[in-house]
């Protein structure tokens, strides 16, 4: 869902026209809500035994690498990269349409372009503790993947998220049907189907020949999360997600430019995930504490549908079982100053089965990141990160520092953040 | 099967058993209890904000969300005080009784004529409340006003206890008349406070003192020093008679500000059960009374 750049301009219109409509009392005002988030930050980051910078190195590590270009995967500067980055700016309205639904649009713009991230309806007033949503959206599968960049405590996502399911997340054309229980005790559940659930993750679809076509939906997703009433200071919830795709790959193994081979399969992702947090008295964050961790195995299988350079590979299999979790805690150090910590580790468990018959397994990778943030107020924030990894990459190992600073920003009348 | 299916849907609360009381959401302290003071043991009153909380600062948590999922009605304070977590609480919910075209909705702000509604929004004034200062619960005559209201809707959501609600309302109404009486007498006329945040507006409107200057220097901006300086110069002209601040509020700059002015700090509760003996709204506003006077 990419857009030229030429469509900024209606739409940067009729920004402009809204917020003077509005100037007066927005609550009082027409629909839409509208609001402007401005993420950017500066990053450098170091490596040893290679000169390649973070992003080539994320996309090398041992078990995961893309290997060979991907059709139908776009590949865009979303890495962090050495130097100014400008994440994006995102567009945010929201409101009601009548009684019966509600409606989003997030358009988010980059240097390269517009892209619509969101484009959701759901109800509002169904029975039973229903409410079924469509359109464009985030999947509710684990608890990154439907928050924001611009939400995230660090500027750089979990390397899990990012390594299975690229940097936009499971985001696609889809229903969800979801349902909270009226129990003494929190009890959501949630089944989703989507078009395929993203362009650049775990479940990539490609339908083109000599690869078989599937149809809509080729990706499923269901979710629980669930959670004891607290109180009123303390909360914790505890989800458990699972997500089943048609994958496809079309590779060029001489490198001539021309694809030779196709695999055809699918990928499987499950995995649990918890936050507890902790609202203290104390002023302006101080003293708070969110606990968050997300745990995910990932089972590829894919067979070869059909080789031209070795026509009797045709129905082997590939197949990847691989894990990854980050845990992370968030401290709120002084009023208006938080810090946080957090571990990532992927690949306890890294076996790769080739179609060959061989197999192999790769070492984990790990990396500590440490971040510190200052809110102006709640509509400005200042982040600093700073991170030191172990990177298993196909071609040795590697170390590597990071380091950014960002600056978030929220204009208009934002809507509430999800817990 | 059909009757697995009936006792699955029992077991997951979709059917309200008949002659139970009715679920009432409060965000606030205060609206509770003038809730309680209404509804008796005919409501269960479940309230989001603990009274040690600041209001301004609340996310909406999964047991908040599953409160308003089982509200047979959502009382809130509005003028886009809860604006960080009502609007997703009603959405998540997914409670068609909670929905803002529902008597179910209940925004307390309706029955108030706000003061301080900015003529322009820009959040160079900080975090300002477009509709208005959302303080108005220290006004007992809007908080009366409010107490009608909620007698109102409870008695159209529960018609069979509508004169129970309607002769509590009452009851609540000639007490808080009773006692207004007293407050009346509080000399306030002409004193001058300087306050922590823009929450003593009601209360100096209507008893006749001037907050002269504000610890924030803008709402929901914590004070940089040099803006402290400033402050203290004023305060040598203006001559307050006191500091006001919320138990949630920090108290390091005004106790800082008080050392250097030998101005006392008077903690003032912002809510009900915020200090001691603020166990209802009519004693909460005593005691602002009491600690002000």
């Amino acid at each position: 869902m990419r857009f030229a750049l030429k469509t900024i301009l209606p739409v940067a219109v009729l920004l402009l026209s809204s917020l003077s409509a509005r100037a007066a009392a927005p609550g009082l005002t027409m629909n839409p809500d509208l609001s402007v988030i401005l993420d950017g930050y500066v990053y450098y980051d170091h490596f040893n035994a290679t000169d390649e910078d973070g992003a080539h190195v994320f996309s090398e590590i041992a078990g995961f690498e893309a290997g060979h270009h991907h059709e139908g995967e776009e590949t865009h500067a979303h890495e962090p990269a050495d130097g100014f980055n400008w994440r994006h700016a995102e567009l945010n309205f929201s409101g009601s349409v009548d009684p019966f639904f509600k409606a989003w649009v997030i358009a988010a713009i980059s240097p390269e372009g517009a892209e619509l991230e969101v484009a959701q309806i759901e109800t509002l007033e169904l029975p039973l503790g229903l409410k079924v949503k469509t359109g464009k959206f985030f999947s509710d599968f684990g608890r990154l993947n439907a928050q924001h960049s611009h939400q995230w405590p660090f500027i750089t996502a979990p390397m899990v998220n990012q390594l299975f399911f690229g940097h936009h997340g499971i985001n696609d054309l889809g229903l969800q049907v979801s349902y909270l229980a009226g129990l003494p005790f929190y009890l959501e559940l949630g089944l989703e189907g989507f078009e395929t659930g993203g362009e650049e993750n775990s479940l990539a679809y490609l339908g083109e020949p000599p690869l078989p076509k599937f149809n809509s939906p080729r990706t499923g997703v269901a979710w629980l999360k669930a959670g004891p009433d607290l109180g009123l200071e303390h909360s914790l919830l505890a989800g458990a997600s699972f997500i089943q795709g048609v994958r496809q790959e079309e590779h060029d193994g001489d490198e001539n430019g021309a694809a030779d081979h196709w695999l055809s399969g699918w990928a499987q992702v499950a995995g649990a995930d918890l936050v507890y947090k902790y609202d203290d008295p104390a002023p302006m964050g101080k003293n708070d504490i969110v606990v968050e961790a997300e745990y995910y195995v990932r089972h590829v299988r894919m067979q070869i549908y059909r080789h031209d350079l070795a026509a009797e590979m045709a129905g082997a299999y590939l197949q990847k079982l691989q894990d990854g979790l980050y845990a992370q805690a968030i401290y709120g150090l002084w009023p208006q100053w938080r810090i946080g910590l957090r571990f990532d580790h992927l690949g306890s468990l890294n076996r790769v089965e080739y179609p060959d018959g061989s197999a192999a397994t790769f070492d984990p990778t790990r990396r500590t990141t440490f971040m510190a943030d200052w809110s102006f107020s709640e509509f400005s924030r200042l982040r600093w990160e700073g991170s030191y990894g172990e990177y298993a990459l196909a071609d040795g190992n590697v170390n590597g520092w990071s380091c950014g600073m960002q600056i978030d920003i929220s204009l208009g009348v934002h809507g509430a953040h999800k817990f | 099967m059909k009757r697995t299916l009936w006792g699955f849907m029992l077991l997951l609360g979709l059917a309200v058993p008949a002659g139970a009381k009715m679920q009432v959401v409060a965000t606030l302290p205060w609206i509770g209890s003038v809730l309680r003071e209404i509804g008796g043991d005919k409501i269960q009153v479940t309230m989001l904000v603990k009274p040690s909380q600041d209001p301004h600062m609340i996310e909406a948590k999964p047991g908040m969300i599953l409160a308003a999922r089982k509200a047979d009605a959502l009382f809130f304070n509005g003028l886009d005080l809860e604006i960080g977590y009502v609007p997703l609480l009603i959405d998540s919910s997914r409670n068609p009784k909670i929905q803002p075209d529902k008597p179910g909705y209940f925004d307390c702000s309706r029955f108030v004529d706000p003061i301080e509604v900015p003529e322009s929004v820009d959040r160079r004034q900080g975090d300002v409340h477009p509709l208005g200062n959302p303080h108005y619960h220290f006004s007992a005559p809007a908080v009366l006003k409010i107490s009608e209201g909620m007698a109102q809707t409870l008695g159209q959501l529960d018609p069979a206890q509508a004169a129970w609600y309607q002769a509590n309302a009452e009851a609540f109404a000639a007490r808080l008349r009773a006692k207004q009486e007293t407050w009346a007498v509080v000399p306030l006329q002409g004193k001058r406070f300087v306050a922590h945040h823009r929450m003593y507006e009601y209360l100096a409107k209507e008893y006749g003192f001037t907050i002269s200057g504000y610890v924030e220097p803008k709402p929901g901006i914590p004070p940089s020093s040099g803006y402290i300086e400033t402050l203290l110069k004023s305060m040598e002209q203006s001559k307050p008679d006191g500091i006001l601040v919320s138990p949630y509020s920090s108290k390091k700059e005004a106790a800082y500000i008080s050392a250097q002015t030998g101005v006392k700090v008077i903690l003032l509760p912002h809510d009900v059960g915020a200090v001691p003996e603020t166990g209802d709204y009519l004693a909460f506003i005593n005691t602002v009374l009491e600690a002000v006077k």
